[in-house]
């Protein structure tokens, strides 16, 4: 033995070249040495964030993120948001609250702000429409996506939950279903050779991002903006869970009212 | 697939045994065959054969070493259109080898975004920029009127081939 294994992994030995030591024949696939793989680090999913969502700092860092995505759609669907709840917080300070809420909640977006981002034009807020009917409600938005890359379907994931927070969704829960494998059993040779086969597979990597408690214009919302940015090769199927009021027919049971005949006579 | 496999064979064994009864001995190949120990190989010979990244390395390799040509969703599981996409990619392929003569350093990159259809090429730098120029906006248009979807080509020149070993 020309060199000690030992000192080829580095590891400080007491002990002299000469004398033989029990240690593992190296393997050939690795040229000779064995060599430790480290598994590749996955990515840690930290859904706690310390910055309130929904205000203009969030949307600043959301626009750094992604500088190249953000369109005018999102930056209206922002403004909304954010003008929604200065709205809402200048109702809360005219109904006499104490708190006061413009500093924290809802800041000013200023023009100049934004041009420093590099948005030149501001979609007014006639985008937003009002209707009388009342808004749908979903208990449970569950978006599935579908790829042969799980490192896509990570990014994806990121992205997708991200986008969640910053919008102010209430991120439920983000897993990875089991993967599903096609298999494919052919020949291998054009003509005869019968037992010589040769196998293929097709893996499909599944990853769902669950969105709890969410109204119906803000899932389309949200829904548009995660369509509109999914990587190519990337299937996605979502599934709405909708919270409908009980009909009227069957809101009070019937014996309450005295509708019932009694039975047995 | 293996189902319709299945029953063709049954069908073709019917048929073959009704042909061999009619002293027909005509034989017909009834199963799928590949010849996977040469497919989209390039065999190792003397060492004067420049070889890219993208042929250098075997099929088994895809996802592991090397990435996908054709990104689309209809080989995913309970997705359909596969076949139509496959057609759709040859045909691609073959109008850029054509239109682009001699000036593709690399296999094509398709990619699927909803209803684009984007087209990622390395060229190498043999025309002038003019007429790459030129060549982009044909494709473009002729593809787009062909699909009936909007056709964008992203393309990158390189001054030579890229070689990464020679076999």
């Amino acid at each position: 033995i020309a060199v000690p294994l030992s000192a080829i992994r580095g590891a400080a030995s007491l002990v002299s070249p000469l004398t033989t030591l029990p240690l593992p024949l190296p393997s050939r696939k690795h040229g000779g040495l064995r060599v430790e793989r480290e598994e590749r680090p996955r990515p840690v999913r930290d859904h706690s964030r310390t910055r309130p969502p929904g205000t203009a700092a969030s949307f600043t860092c959301f626009i750094r993120y992604y500088p190249n995505r953000v369109a005018d759609r999102v930056l209206s669907v922002f403004c909304h948001v954010l003008c929604v709840s200065q709205a809402a917080a200048a109702v809360r300070h005219q109904a006499g609250t104490s708190r006061s809420l413009h500093g924290a909640r809802a800041p000013a977006v200023s023009a100049r702000h934004l041009k420093q981002l590099g948005v030149t034009s501001l979609r007014s807020l006639s985008q937003v429409s009002l209707s009388e009917e009342p808004d749908a409600l979903y208990q449970k938005l569950s978006v599935r996506v579908k790829g042969h890359d799980r490192s896509v379907l990570d990014s994806f994931e990121f992205f997708a939950s991200l986008a969640a927070r910053e919008l102010g969704l209430s991120l439920e829960r983000a897993f990875e279903p089991r993967k599903h494998t096609e298999k494919l059993t052919l020949l291998k040779s054009v003509h005869i050779f019968k037992k010589h086969r040769v196998q293929y597979e097709t893996r499909t990597h599944h990853r769902t991002i669950e969105i709890s408690r969410v109204t119906g214009s803000s899932a389309r919302v949200y829904l548009e903006y995660i369509q509109r940015n999914l990587p190519e090769g990337v299937a996605m199927e979502v599934t709405k869970t909708s919270v409908e009021e009980i009909p009227e027919h069957i809101q009070k049971p019937l014996w309450d009212e005295g509708k019932l005949e009694p039975c047995g006579q | 697939m293996a189902t319709s496999l299945v029953r063709q064979t049954k069908l073709l064994s019917i048929v073959t045994s009704q042909l061999s009864s009619a002293a027909c001995f005509r034989n017909i190949h009834c199963t799928a065959a590949c010849l996977k120990n040469r497919a989209a190989r390039i065999r190792v010979g003397k060492g004067d054969k420049s070889v890219t990244y993208e042929q250098a390395y075997h099929p088994h390799h895809i996802g592991h070493r090397k990435g996908w040509l054709s990104q689309h969703t209809s080989n995913l599981q309970g997705e359909d259109g596969a076949a139509e996409r496959v057609v759709e990619d040859v045909f691609i392929r073959r109008f850029m080898y054509g239109t682009f003569h001699g000036c593709l350093a690399d296999e094509i990159v398709i990619k699927r975004r909803g209803n684009l259809l984007v087209i990622c090429a390395v060229m190498i730098q043999k025309l002038l920029p003019s007429k790459f120029y030129f060549l982009i906006g044909y494709t473009e248009e002729l593809l787009s009127h062909f699909y009936k979807c909007p056709v964008k080509i992203e393309m990158q020149t390189v001054e030579e081939k890229v070689v990464y070993k020679y076999l």
